[in-house]
């Protein structure tokens, strides 16, 4: 092997460490514990669009895969919110195909946007927000939310020399707040609690 | 019986006693913390914070009987209700919350039977005075004076988990000022404010929650009645 050929080498390698480094940043996941709900009964299909579960932020330094990390939570969410759940398939889209639930609840969209700030007088800025809808077997749309989560801290000098020791916890608590905020909203909805009634007026399914 | 017979059960008696004393007072005593009310204009510190770390280092010192749950694992367990968004917004909505029968439930799934709020922070004025520094050919250096001011407020109440009211409410104060010599090269001397306030909040929250604790094992049980 030449001397360039292994200079070139060790700067692939050198770069692939970097890389892997500054890369892709695990979130922790989901608490164990369900969240609080006062349980709807009723059985839904929940869907996961692709628009929402291959969401990230970036930006030089780092890439956030939020996408996966919001799914996670939801999966959570949605658990607790309904008596049972059923995953649906990706493919072929539940509007094609009838899942026998009494509803669906999908996750449509996950932006976020990252704003990094400095040690001075800019903070840095994490925004997460989420669509989600609950339809009728047959696609009608019962109702829809969208909430968003913010976290804002002004680095102090010194601090988070690693910045995604800040980012992070910032990216984490936004997702938290927003999906927190979803919880509160749905729990507390008339449209969707007077499916669920409806539902059991009209009794169980056949 | 005998007086022998009487002497011994009197003695098995005092010695059981001794024992269920002994063991009661080794008993551990589960305290949740979370800062409430947050900030939402800081909500990092939701997590996790240098004022929860350090009251749970000293309450921990000052109570060896007493552990400290942090706030993380407070808030997943009672999330969504905690996060700065959805926080309750004054003490009657949190002492609503903690009556929650949901709530009750999963924090006596824990063991635990008092919460710390806590909240506060510090305010650090401008800098003021001034240094000057030079530079020449023989070299350089700097000559002047700043300083600063610097207030901590800390705050913290002590709920009981068993009636959902607060059974104590702490807080401490301190001030200082922060000094910048320089004489050739500036020296920063910091004022510890922070961790001044923070350890004299945490000695006085353990001593509440062992004054509490004592109180509530002094106290003979009453039958569980309606609740309003």
């Amino acid at each position: 092997m030449s001397r360039n050929s292994l200079i070139r080498l060790l700067a692939i390698a050198l770069a692939a460490v970097t890389v892997a480094a500054c890369g892709n940043v695990p979130i922790q996941p989901p608490a164990e514990d369900a969240p609080l709900f006062n349980r709807i009964d009723a059985r839904v299909g929940t869907a996961y669009a692709s628009a929402a579960r291959l969401a990230y932020v970036t930006n030089p330094l780092m890439r956030i895969d939020v996408g996966p990390a919001s799914v996670a939570r939801f999966e959570k969410a949605f658990a607790a919110m309904f008596v049972e759940t059923v995953t649906l398939p990706e493919w072929p889209p539940w509007r094609y195909e009838p899942s026998g639930a009494d509803g669906v609840i999908e996750l449509e969209r996950v932006d976020a946007e990252l704003l990094l700030g400095d040690d001075r007088n800019r903070p840095d800025a994490v925004s997460i927000t989420y669509r989600v809808c609950l339809y009728a077997p047959d696609g009608k749309e019962i109702r829809c939310w969208l909430t968003s989560g913010r976290s804002s801290h002004q680095r102090a000098v010194g601090e988070c020399l690693d910045l995604r020791e800040c980012i992070v916890p910032q990216v984490e608590i936004a997702m938290r707040e927003a999906v927190a905020l979803f919880l509160v909203a749905a729990e507390g909805d008339t449209a969707m609690r007077a499916w669920a009634a409806a539902l059991r007026s009209n009794g169980p399914k056949q | 019986m005998n007086p022998l017979s009487r002497w011994l059960a009197a003695f098995v008696l005092c010695l059981a006693t001794g024992l269920a004393c002994a063991e009661h007072a080794n008993a551990q005593v589960l305290v949740g913390i979370v800062g409430w009310p947050l900030d939402p204009s800081d909500s990092l510190r939701a997590l996790a914070s240098e004022t929860e770390k350090c009251l749970t280092t000293t309450i921990r010192d000052a109570a060896p009987e007493v552990s400290v749950v942090p706030q993380r694992t407070i808030r997943d367990a009672l999330f969504p209700l905690l996060e700065p968004a959805t926080q309750p917004r004054d003490e009657a909505a949190f002492a609503a919350m903690l009556a929650r029968d949901d709530v009750r439930a999963r924090l006596a799934a824990r063991g635990l039977r008092y919460l710390v709020a806590f909240a506060g922070g510090t305010r650090k004025d401008e800098w003021a005075g001034s240094i000057l520094c030079g530079a020449g050919m023989g070299g350089g250096g700097c000559l002047g004076f700043m300083w600063r001011g610097e207030r901590t407020v800390l705050d913290a109440a002590l709920w009981s988990l068993d009636g959902s009211a607060v059974v104590r409410r702490e807080a401490a104060t301190t001030e200082g000022a922060s000094i910048m010599p320089a004489f050739v090269l500036p020296i920063p001397l910091l004022a510890r404010t922070q961790a001044e306030a923070c350890h004299e909040l945490g000695m006085r929250l353990a001593g509440a929650i062992r004054a509490s604790a004592s109180e509530r094992a002094a106290t003979p049980a009453q039958p569980a009645g309606p609740r309003d």
